[in-house]
């Protein structure tokens, strides 16, 4: 960002101040581990004095602080605002996300929150390789994960690192964390999915994830993951890709974002690519989100909900690369906040076709194979296209690394969503219920201790099973079945 | 009870003590009464003093927690084996110490030991990982002299339980270290003298002379660390820990505050906070009439 300017003091914000009146005044920022966000949040509910207007992400447990919200009587009923004040554009494209899209932040019929819709492929875990490295050591892309332990192994014969970044939340996590071996079984841990009865059961007590920790167990005592990952956050995990030692790592479509740049700053020899890899039944299976994303609320009491809704509004536009001045100033290659670190929208909201990126990636390579004609082509389309040819005809490539991590995004990022059809799987319940307050942490504790020991050999694959009879008496089962009640209303 | 002075002159020292007293009923008797929010169910609109009662609803949340008896076992091995480490070491030390003659280096080792205890346990904890990590300082140590696999001193329950131990004394002990210090040069030199008249040795004069003297001293640290007595101590085992170790480091708080993940109940918390807090005064009461009785220690 330009010196002497900030999140309340730029161009973008001296639009909405202009054009709509309004200036938004940046409450608070927390850091973005252990979940320090929700925990403030929670502080100011208690303590009655929240911002204005909060953005809330619905993982870990915003729904859980939204009925929270609703209870104490602390934000506004939205219903009306939504209803007279959200543009046409808006209300089409909340439809993307089927009719039951305002169901969780609906209370007593009345709408409380402005829900962001999940592009869920973001959840798709990806893996990211160095092409460079590969075609050193004679391999091909890894497509299973056979090819994966081939590839570690390889990389350690070059005397690189031969181990997986991997952090301490080993699932449903974006960067360096395991999702991409429970995907490649079939499994969702710590997620509730619908059983093969149809009924919803707990994804971490499925006999596929006894698979996939016992695939994790072999790699950790071949050494190919750190002996001390569990010590390390997500940030310290991928600092052997930025450092060049690592070839190879899980992370989401967008690591052209982070943590590639910096891998490739510091050696303009690595190439690296995505793909999904194919499960070991030959399909490529992922976990998913749920249908929404974040919410916005508003505080209860604040003057002008319209005016919020008007950003939302603009928000929902800018985010679909509709607005040209939007646009030039945080998109185009040489824009001014276009490596800006953080979004300078004032207040953000994304209704988008859940698949989005796939169809987006799609449409962009049919333009840039002449399938397509440009000027035909939805204005997302034509941003990206733009930023990837002015990327491929730049005379240095690294010069501007924002113009390579947006051009990178889809052409590389998306790419890998493409190769394999991925099949994911979405929760069928998310939320915090009333059994789970007083019972989930100890089963949740069990499970962490359980897994981490029979991935570090301290505990045998059969100990699997005396965990889950162990889980369904604890208070397992009383839970489950407590999800499927809700759930069936 | 001696009678109150009623010289003119011991008014500053009214006077002095007044901006302290002040602060503490801001900050520590007042937000005390809060306190009653154990007793009800807490609605922040209506704040503490209207939220409706709800009796003992909050402590038997806590008593029926599932893990209860583990992390109760957990926070007080804890804090009584750290109490016990904290004094004995540095009670030893400033013993060692206070026998050193050149008096620039008496001077700098007790800053130099007092100095860690001002750091903060998140840049610590940041630090002893990278220390005691499979790539760190002590494993490549351990690695050139015996050759042997590196020790995983974070995921080893018995290993962990040192460094929490090793690490909290090395950090604290400076504190009780300088207090044991100053005790030790108000003791009356002529003692000494006599007894090497009489043809003491060194370590009857150490049990004979020295403890006796710094008594008090010992019992008025023992006491003031007995306050911690079901703390633990969150920041360190927070920022050390991970799920292999929950079984013998997790205590109150760091349970309570994954429990916040689920659901975060403020009343609750106080009400575990109670709990200790009446526990605690139960333990400094004891310890307090056992000094007098035993101690030759007189607070009043």
């Amino acid at each position: 960002m330009p010196a002497g300017e900030s999140f309340e003091n730029n161009d973008v914000q001296k639009w909405f101040e202009e054009n709509l009146n309004v200036k938004p005044k940046l409450a608070w920022t927390t850091s973005d581990q252990n979940f320090a966000f929700e925990q403030k949040v929670n502080l100011l509910i208690a303590a009655n004095t929240i911002p204005d207007v909060l953005t809330i992400n619905v993982e870990p447990n915003g729904l859980n602080i939204l009925s929270k919200l609703v209870k104490a009587g602390m934000v506004e009923d939205l219903t009306q605002v939504y209803n007279d004040y959200a543009s046409p554009y808006l209300k089409e494209s909340m439809k993307l996300g089927g009719d039951d899209v305002f169901d969780p932040v609906t209370f007593d019929g009345k709408l409380y929150a402005i829900p962001s819709l999940s592009d869920i492929e973001t959840a798709i875990p990806v893996v990211w390789t160095r092409k460079d490295w590969l075609d050193q050591a004679g391999l091909q892309e890894p497509q299973t994960l056979d090819d994966v332990e081939a590839a570690l192994k390889a990389f350690k014969a070059m005397g690189k690192s031969g181990q997986l970044p991997t952090q301490q939340n080993i699932y449903n996590s974006d960067t360096a964390s395991f999702d991409f071996v429970f995907g490649a079984y079939n499994s969702y841990p710590g997620q509730w999915i619908k059983g093969e009865d149809g009924s919803i059961v707990y994804g971490s007590i499925q006999p596929e994830v006894k698979d996939a920790l016992a695939r994790l167990a072999k790699w950790y005592s071949e050494g190919l993951v750190a002996k001390d990952f569990m010590m390390n956050d997500s940030n310290k995990a991928v600092e052997a890709v930025a450092k060049g030692s690592a070839g190879i790592f899980d992370g989401s479509w967008w690591a052209p974002w982070y943590p590639l740049p910096d891998s490739v700053k510091n050696d303009h020899n690595a190439v690296w690519q995505s793909t999904v890899l194919k499960g070991e039944d030959g399909i490529a299976h992922a976990r998913g989100y749920g249908k929404i994303r974040s919410f916005v609320v508003i505080k209860k009491g604040f003057k002008h909900p319209e005016a919020i809704m008007k950003v939302l509004n603009v928000a929902q536009d800018a985010n679909a690369k509709k607005l040209d001045w939007y646009n030039k100033l945080t998109f185009d290659a040489g824009g001014k906040y276009t490596d800006a670190k953080t979004g300078l929208l004032p207040v953000s909201i994304s209704a988008k076709d859940p698949h989005e990126i796939s169809n987006r990636y799609k449409d962009i390579m049919a333009v840039l194979n002449g399938e397509k004609d440009i000027n035909t082509a939805e204005p997302e389309t034509q941003a990206q296209v733009k930023t990837i040819q002015t990327y491929q005809a730049a005379a240095d490539p690294f010069a501007d690394m924002a113009l390579w991590s947006g051009a990178n995004n889809f052409y590389v990022g998306a790419a890998g969503l493409a190769k394999n059809p991925v099949q994911q799987t979405l929760p069928a319940f998310i939320g915090t219920t009333d059994l789970m307050q007083k019972k989930k942490t100890t089963l949740d504790d069990m499970e962490k201790q359980t897994f981490l020991e029979i991935i570090t050999g301290k505990k045998t694959i059969d100990d699997f099973d005396s965990f889950v009879a162990k889980w369904k008496s604890m208070g397992g089962d009383e839970i489950t079945a407590e999800v499927n009640t809700i759930a069936s209303k | 009870m001696l009678k109150p002075t009623r010289n003119k002159e011991v008014i500053h020292y009214h006077i002095m003590l007044f901006p302290v007293i002040v602060f503490l009923v801001i900050f520590s008797i007042y937000p005390t009464l809060g306190s009653v929010m154990a007793f009800k169910s807490f609605d922040p609109i209506k704040g503490i003093w209207g939220s409706p009662w709800v009796g003992l609803d909050n402590f038997r949340s806590l008593f029926e927690i599932p893990d209860f008896k583990r992390i109760t076992v957990n926070t007080i091995t804890i804090s009584v084996v750290k109490i016990v480490l904290n004094v004995s070491c540095a009670l030893a030390f400033a013993l060692l110490l206070n026998e050193t003659r050149v008096r620039w280096f008496k001077r700098s080792v007790q800053t130099v030991v007092y100095l860690p205890f001002f750091l903060s346990w998140v840049i610590m904890a940041g630090i002893f990982k990278d220390f005691f990590s499979v790539e760190g300082l002590i494993n490549g140590v351990i690695g050139r002299i015996s050759g042997n696999e590196p020790i995983l001193f974070f995921t080893s329950k018995s290993w962990f339980m040192i460094i929490i131990y090793l690490t909290d004394v090395w950090k604290g002990f400076g504190f009780n270290a300088i207090v044991f210090l100053a005790a030790l040069t108000s003791i009356n030199p002529s003692l000494y003298e006599a007894a090497e008249v009489d043809g003491a040795s060194r370590w009857r004069k150490l049990t004979h002379i020295t403890l006796p003297s710094i008594r008090p001293t010992i019992v008025l640290i023992l006491i003031l660390s007995l306050q911690g007595i079901l703390s633990g101590g969150f920041d360190q085992i927070f920022n050390l820990y991970n799920p292999l170790v929950y079984s013998v480091s997790d205590i109150y708080d760091t349970y309570i505050y994954r429990m916040g993940f689920q659901n975060n109940q403020y009343e609750f918390a106080t009400a575990v906070g109670l709990f200790r807090s009446a526990v605690a005064f139960i333990f400094i009461f004891l310890s307090q009439w056992l000094a007098e009785k035993y101690g030759d220690y007189k607070v009043f």
